[in-house]
């Protein structure tokens, strides 16, 4: 898995600048990241690394880094 | 944009999103409309990408969203804030998840339909004594589960009939109510497939009742629907012929050598090909053909025997060594329609690339391929030619614009134009507007953009209030010649305040250029006013991109310039002093009743 492929997602959905964004960014750093891009995300990861989450592992999601990890553990 | 054109990449619209919009924001001339979306579930993706969609076909939309849910509430109870909004179209997003009755195992299907039709009927009647608006209404897919199995499409009380039956009664509304529109939600999920089409998930994390593929999808098909109410569908088809319409190149195999016919796979492919683009040319789509080719070769390919177009199909035939995007320029010039009305296709992804770029966001250039197998599919897909009426002008459109070509070669034989337009006999049929005539009158107020003095875009139900106001004069215009009819081609329509009649609408179809038909409808219009008592009649002029050639023309009937506002030229004609000419070309006819 590229972390920097899930950076690049996150930065298109947010429609951010590079560098913008930061591991431990979420929801209440970022105005952009609100519920409905937050659905974009999950659904933009799910066809960027062809996988698809079960619903209890999204409900509890905040950070980048969250959901670095939770790419991570589908992708292993 | 390409990425915007079907086939769609729902993933790569969903990333590029934002940059997207930026960039369609910045690039061009837009109009507005407002739209209402009333969902049953959540919309915010739908607005997003229609969005998108819109920006791209030249519409700016104003949106506005009920609250999550609450379509029926919003309009039962007369929500204030859509009162003010005032919309112009209406979407009337609502899938299965909102019908209480569908599951209801104690009514058979008839009686959960019904109930469930009584409702939309109510929202339909009531938000169109409310607005002066298209409503554009979901109809329904089958369900993606069933506790019957397969017996459930045959059982006295079952979803599959309840949703069949409701969609039935829904297009038969359609067919009626001339606001209505049907976005046919149920084609698109058979298409992509039922399974594809939901994403229970994304349901029960943000009540979407469709996955984003699917909402890419129906925002295509919506943005078509609202680009055909705005009359800005595309009238003509121009194709390539070797590789296009038959395997092989004609100058080359000859007409024996051709791949074309059911003797193989790949000719009966092309054949099917002919078919498709034979039937839009039945339901009024105007064909030509752009070719790179000797033009008698290029000709006697439709020769073959099993060709199903002919020769005789085409309205405009360019075989030559001109470059593409000249001829089709020309075409576009001889037809007298504008560029953004044309659709090209071609098996060259080259001769595409370039009538793409030199024509960027005006002709319409669906990337087919070059597999013939493909290229039906992806024109049908690509939704180019949706309607949302089919009137009898459309199927004759192929004649009018081949009547139009007998004419000019007969202009060539006089010196006088004058004696030209007497040649023609044309008689003109002028009358107040009735129903019979609305859907046409509607169309063309939506689709003139060259002559048309105030460009002002209207619905059926405008048209028909008009038709009913007694403090509106409003004239239509048919013109007949000796090469044929012309069918409804003008429309002129003023608001009388105190002793004065101000012109709103005037416009004719490029049809019927320099045919002096527009004196005519002003002098009738001018006699009309006289009987009403009119001592002032008041024309504007709001210039547009496309209007040049109306600029003039309060002038040249003797108008004085009384004010210039941002544009807007006002003029004045003092009817008390003023003698109301013939017109001496045109014969008129008494108004048929």
């Amino acid at each position: 898995m590229n972390v920097s492929s899930i950076i690049e997602v996150f930065n298109d959905i947010l429609d951010l600048e590079e560098g913008q964004l930061t591991p431990e960014s979420s929801p209440i750093d970022i105005d952009e990241w609100d519920s409905m891009a937050n659905v974009n995300i999950i659904v933009a990861l799910e066809e960027e690394f062809e996988i698809k989450f079960k619903l209890e592992d999204i409900l509890d999601v905040k950070t980048v880094n969250d959901f670095i990890n939770l790419v991570d553990s589908y992708t292993k | 944009m390409n990425i915007l054109d079907y086939p769609l990449d729902s993933y790569k619209i969903l990333r590029k999103k934002r940059p997207l919009k930026r960039e369609l924001l910045a690039n061009k001339s837009f109009i507005t409309k407002r739209i209402a979306i009333l969902g049953g579930t959540s919309t915010g993706e739908i607005k997003e990408q229609l969005e998108i969609f819109l920006l791209n076909s030249n519409i700016r939309p104003d949106f506005y969203e009920c609250e999550y849910g609450q379509y029926y509430e919003a309009v039962m109870f007369e929500d204030e804030s859509l009162k003010k909004f005032n919309p112009e179209i209406i979407y009337i997003h609502i899938s299965n998840e909102n019908l209480k009755s569908l599951n209801d195992v104690d009514q058979i299907s008839e009686d959960r339909a019904k109930d469930e039709f009584i409702k939309l009927e109510f929202i339909w009647q009531k938000l169109s004594q409310s607005f002066e608006c298209a409503i554009i209404q979901d109809n329904f897919e089958l369900p993606s589960f069933k506790s019957l199995g397969n017996f459930d499409v045959s059982s006295k009380s079952s979803i599959t009939r309840t949703v069949n039956i409701l969609n039935e009664m829904l297009y038969k509304q359609a067919i009626e109510k001339n606001y209505l529109y049907i976005c046919d939600r149920n084609y698109l999920s058979s298409k992509l497939g039922l399974t594809n089409w939901k994403d229970y998930s994304l349901w029960l994390l943000a009540k979407y009742s469709l996955s984003y593929q699917a909402i890419t999808n129906i925002c295509y098909t919506l943005n078509k629907i609202i680009q055909s109410i705005s009359g800005f569908s595309k009238k003509c088809l121009v194709l390539d012929l070797d590789n296009t319409l038959w395997g092989g190149v004609i100058g080359d195999d000859g007409v024996d050598g051709i791949l074309l016919g059911k003797e193989s796979a790949m000719g009966e492919a092309y054949l099917d090909f002919h078919s498709y683009v034979k039937e839009l040319k039945n339901r009024g789509v105007i064909l030509a053909v752009c070719s790179k080719n000797d033009f008698d070769n290029a000709r006697s390919g439709f020769n073959h025997p099993d060709s199903i177009l002919k020769f005789s199909d085409f309205t405009v035939f360019k075989a030559n060594w001109d470059t593409k995007t000249k001829n089709i320029y020309d075409i576009a010039q001889e037809i007298n329609i504008g560029l953004d009305s044309i659709v090209f296709i071609d098996d060259n992804p080259l001769e595409r690339d370039i009538v793409r770029k030199e024509f960027s966001g005006v002709v319409s250039v669906p990337d087919i391929g070059d597999d013939i197998t493909r290229y039906r599919e992806i024109l049908d897909g690509s939704e180019l030619f949706n309607i949302t009426s089919l009137s009898e002008e459309d199927k004759k459109r192929n004649d009018f614009y081949k009547d139009d070509k007998k004419r000019e070669k007969t202009a060539f034989n006089f010196t006088d134009y004058n004696d030209y337009l007497k040649s023609l006999k044309m008689i003109a049929e002028i009358g107040r507007f009735n129903k019979a005539y609305l859907t046409r009158i509607t169309q063309l107020t939506n689709k003139t953009n060259q002559f048309n003095l105030t460009t002002k875009r209207m619905t059926e139900k405008d048209i028909e209030y008009i038709m009913n106001d007694d403090l509106s004069i409003s004239l239509y215009a048919k013109l007949d010649d000796k090469f044929g009819e012309n069918g409804l081609v003008s429309v002129m329509q003023g608001n009388i305040k105190g002793s004065s009649v101000s012109i709103d609408l005037w416009l004719m179809s490029c049809r019927v250029f320099k045919r002096t038909l527009e004196y005519t409808i002003f002098y009738e219009f001018a006699k009309l006013a006289r009987s009403k008592n009119i001592n002032t009649i008041i024309g504007k002029y709001m210039p547009t991109k496309k209007n040049k050639i109306v600029s003039d023309i309060y002038k040249e009937l003797g108008f004085s310039m009384v004010d210039e506002n941002n544009g807007t030229l006002t003029f004045e004609l003092n009817l008390l002093a003023y003698e109301i000419p013939e017109n001496k070309n045109i014969t008129l006819k008494k108004e048929q009743k």
